[in-house]
């Protein structure tokens, strides 16, 4: 179903593959009560949110798919087939790391509970173009054949990879999702527009070459068992396509969400 | 009809074009009150488009008679005594005769066997003549009558792909 | 200067609008040049000067084909948003983010393109892009993908613009001066819409054609690449990818015919009101505009013949509303009006000049018997290209100059108007090489010409070297004002 040739999924046996991975799932719990903890830092100091418990829920929510997105099926296959591994990553770029933003967004609303190293790292950080820079330089280095061999190869590497993508579009969408009067939002309409389009052809470019691709970009999944190098090809072609469509409906919902009327941004 | 008395048409018109376009330009130096134009301007409108619409509705009768379908063409020219069967393919065409007479109507049965073709039929001097659609799922059918000996080519003329510009045969006509 | 002219309103409540709609005509004229310099390549290679391999030429026919449609006319509606701006309520946010999704589309063409191969051509004939052997399905599914996010960009801009100009208006039948058109003039109780506003709705009107007309092409498309059906007429797509094309291409002259009514009473110090005939004319062009595709069929003899009569006589119709209100009026606004001379008027100038004479040949060319001589030589590609680099590119570069002037306070360089005239003669010249050698029955979409047809292209390559030169010097003259007129359009408190 998914891939031609022996690596074809079968989507009845594929269902049951979860991979319980405890220490990632420790950690998640980690950064979860971290989030608490601030939660509960930030409002000692007099900062009562009103929307903390919507906050609340897409942190969480994040976090669950960054549970998810490694231990189902999903990920689970991702040593065996290009296209989940790129499913997996989709499921961390464009629904985890926006769900944890607009968790953290409102703890961040004025900011000035900060201390000052990390109040300028983060206005650094979040410069439209060094944002957009920082994701197109972690995503694409990572999709380099030696990194992404690594990746598969290695679990601290992978955890890392996947921690890198995490943390790269993390800091893509906040300019986004946050209020121009929240440290690093983006203050104009027009700036949006730019941001996002170039957003969104960093990552077209970087799908469309894998999907287009003449040649298998990863000797790995040529050598999982039953694959050929056809089955391979047309794995790798899928997940070009997994990241190319979905993608770019991704960045359409994130420009008709995040482009606002002036009213509201009073 | 030739493509030359076709281009000289559009010279000449274009010509009277620029004319008028240029002298308007060139008087644009000399202001006049609008008010005082507005008349001469409505004559003008209404004399063109009256003159316009007259010449359109002559013309379109007029080309009614010369239309390229096989019905028209055979009212004009005669039943075709010979058939032709064109079909093409990337990038090659298969013609069932290649060499035929002058001066006959011959029917041109074109189809194709993948995408969109066009059978276009240049003179010995590489003048387009007569042209039809090669059409997957359907069969286009051109009546012409070659007016004289000589060879001539056929090009696929509808963009169909790599091999699009090579996709040539030739035809050699000679006289009964 | 009356209310109607001015480009900002007092409180500069349109400001916002104003930076988006020139994100739009600079995008536009920017993605124009890189497109430019993909048809100064396909000339070159013609020429015989650069060979490039028959794969690359139709990869950058096909990219230059959907590039320029698709850039010319962001650029137009980037102008015709701005126009009715002062006097019609736009949505700044609805601006962007059609722009987004419209650019993104665009980014999709260029991807499946250059980087997935695909050359089908723009029309995307079905079934070519099926029957790619240098390119997958893939690619050619990419390149959909680019047609629908367009359509849809152009479809979000189309329905905000109506939805706008009925609102601004008190209804859509009002925005089209309706009652006024119907009672010959003579019923003036509603307040009637300014020129350009009354354009505005036609163009949405005829572009949600044009963008459906695009959806229904595409989804059996897709349906047939994913194999959910097993073929598709070939007719079928070709009257449907034509009346979404064709369409999108012939509406870029239209919309920016809306812009001289815009903009060219500034120059000439005459206004241009509304009046019965520019009612008439213009609600005529709704139907008009959509019937004449079907002259792009005249030889595929399987099209009824009811349709290729209505290709011939919808072709020759929409002339007479364009020539006798638009063009005429345009050039009685001009003669003797002592007019100011710029850059603008021109490009204004230079865009009447072609839309006739690419007309004139356009009308020749869309009477059947002729057709059957000049169908798919170049003389095709020479009629489109006058009305687009003699009429709507003129028109919009024009435009976009007059915004510029109105809103920077610095100068246009002394070189533009020399720059604009080369531009006239670059673009006269590269045009009529087109009608020559097809006058010769050069045949369109060949990556390699025959030694006797490569002089013509180098005498085009010249010409179009001209042209670059003279968007050269005009974008370096413009850009450079681009920043100064951009700011001129916030609120002095800064807020944006």
């Amino acid at each position: 179903m998914i891939a031609d040739g022996g690596a074809a999924v079968e989507l009845h046996g594929f269902v049951w593959e979860w991979e319980w991975e405890l220490p990632l799932l420790i950690a998640l719990l980690a950064v979860e009560g971290g989030y608490f903890a601030v939660r509960a830092w930030s409002a000692r100091r007099g900062r009562e949110r009103d929307r903390s418990r919507s906050a609340l829920a897409y942190f969480t929510a994040g976090i669950l798919v960054v549970a998810f997105a490694v231990v189902s099926p999903i990920g689970a296959n991702d040593e065996r087939l290009l296209s989940m591994h790129m499913l997996e990553h989709d499921l961390l770029m464009w629904v985890a790391a926006p769900l944890m933003v607009l968790g953290v967004m409102p703890l961040l609303a004025k900011a000035d509970w900060m201390p000052a190293l990390a109040r300028r790292s983060v206005i650094l950080v979040t410069r439209p173009a060094t944002a957009v820079t920082i994701a197109t330089v972690f995503v694409w280095a990572w999709h380099a054949p030696s990194a992404y061999g690594l990746a598969l190869t290695n679990d601290a590497a992978h955890a890392v990879e996947h921690l890198c993508y995490l943390v790269a579009y993390f800091i893509y969408w906040w300019p986004l999702i946050a209020a121009p009067s929240v440290i690093g939002g983006l203050r104009s309409n027009a700036a949006r527009a730019g941001y996002l389009i170039a957003g969104s052809l960093q990552s077209g470019l970087l799908a469309a070459l894998l999907a287009f691709a003449d040649e298998p970009w990863y000797p790995h999944y040529l050598h999982v068992p039953g694959a050929t190098a056809a089955s391979a090809l047309a794995d790798q072609g899928l997940a070009g396509a997994l990241m190319l469509y979905p993608g770019a409906i991704v960045f359409l919902f994130a420009a008709v969400l995040t482009i606002r009327t002036r009213e509201r941004e009073r | 009809m030739s493509p030359h008395v076709v281009f000289v048409t559009l010279i000449v018109l274009g010509a009277v074009w620029t004319a008028c376009w240029a002298f308007v330009l060139v008087r644009s130096r000399y202001p006049l009150p609008f008010e005082q134009l507005e008349r001469s301007e409505t004559t003008i409108r209404l004399v063109l488009l009256g003159g316009l619409a007259i010449v359109s509705i002559v013309l379109f009768a007029v080309t009614i008679r010369w239309l390229p379908f096989p019905n028209t063409r055979i009212a004009r020219v005669g039943a075709p005594q010979i058939v032709v069967r064109a079909v093409g393919m990337q990038w090659s065409w298969e013609i069932s005769r290649r060499e035929l007479p002058a001066g006959i109507p011959i029917a041109f049965a074109v189809g194709s066997r993948d995408v969109n073709h066009d059978f276009a039929i240049y003179d010995p001097g590489g003048r387009l003549l007569a042209q039809v659609q090669a059409m997957p799922g359907y069969t286009n059918h051109l009546v012409y009558v070659f007016p004289r000996a000589g060879e001539y080519t056929v090009r696929c003329l509808e963009y169909c792909g790599l091999g699009h510009h090579t996709m040539s045969v030739r035809i050699i006509v000679s006289d009964r | 200067m009356p209310a109607s002219a001015r480009l900002m309103t007092p409180d500069g409540g349109n400001g916002e609008v104003l930076r988006a709609s020139l994100a739009y005509m600079v995008a536009g004229l920017l993605s124009v040049l890189l497109m430019g310099l993909l048809g100064l390549l396909m000339r070159v290679d013609q020429a015989g000067m650069l060979v490039i391999s028959p794969v690359w030429f139709y990869r950058v026919m096909t990219l230059h084909g959907s590039g320029m449609i698709a850039s010319v006319l962001l650029a137009a509606i980037g102008g015709i948003a701005a126009a009715v701006s002062s006097t019609t309520r736009l949505s700044a946010r609805a601006l962007w983010i059609a722009l987004v999704i419209y650019l993104m589309g665009n980014g999709f063409v260029v991807l499946a393109t250059l980087v997935g191969g695909f050359a089908g051509g723009w029309t995307v004939l079905y079934p070519l892009p099926e029957h790619g052997l240098i390119w997958s399905l893939g690619s050619a599914l990419a390149m959909y993908a680019g047609y629908l996010f367009v359509a849809l960009g152009l479809l979000l801009f189309c329905v905000h613009l109506l939805i706008a100009l009925a609102r601004s208006h008190g209804g859509l039948t009002k925005a089209l001066a309706w009652r006024y058109l119907f009672s010959f003039g003579r019923d003036t109780r509603d307040a009637l819409p300014r020129p350009v506003e009354l354009i505005a709705a036609v163009i949405a009107i005829d572009g949600i054609a044009a963008a459906t007309a695009g959806a229904i092409y595409l989804v059996p498309l897709f349906a047939q690449a994913t194999h959910l059906v097993t073929s598709v007429d070939a007719l079928f797509a070709k009257n449907f990818v034509l009346l979404f094309g064709h369409t999108m291409g012939n509406l870029s002259i239209y919309v920016t015919a809306g812009l001289v009514y815009a903009a060219l009473p500034a120059y000439t110090k005459r206004a241009w009101p509304m009046t019965w005939p520019v009612a008439a004319a213009w609600n005529l062009i709704i139907p008009l505009m959509l019937l004449n595709y079907s002259h792009h069929l005249y030889a595929d003899f399987a099209q009824p013949l009811t349709l290729q009569l209505l290709g011939e006589i919808g072709s020759y119709a929409v002339a007479l509303p364009s020539f006798i209100v638009t063009i005429i009026g345009a050039l009685a606004l001009m003669y003797r009006s002592g007019m100011r001379w710029g850059s603008a008027s021109i490009f204004f100038a230079l865009g009447l000049w072609g839309w006739v004479f690419g007309g004139m040949g356009a009308l020749l060319d869309s009477t059947i018997p002729v057709n059957q001589v000049m169908h798919n030589t170049l003389w095709v590609a020479a009629h489109f290209h006058t009305y687009f680099v003699l009429g709507a590119l003129a028109f919009a570069l024009a435009y976009l100059t007059y915004v510029v002037e109105m809103l920077s306070p610095l100068a246009a360089r002394r070189g533009s108007d020399a720059a604009a005239w080369l531009y006239g003669v670059g673009g006269a010249g590269f045009v009529l090489v087109f009608f020559i050698s097809g006058a010769n029955s050069i045949p369109r979409r060949f990556a390699v010409h025959l030694p006797q047809w490569q002089p013509y292209a180098r005498i085009a390559v010249a010409f179009v070297v001209l042209i670059a030169l003279s968007l050269a010097w005009i974008s370096w003259d413009l850009g450079t004002r681009m920043r100064s007129a951009w700011r001129a359009t916030q609120l002095p408190s800064g807020e944006s």
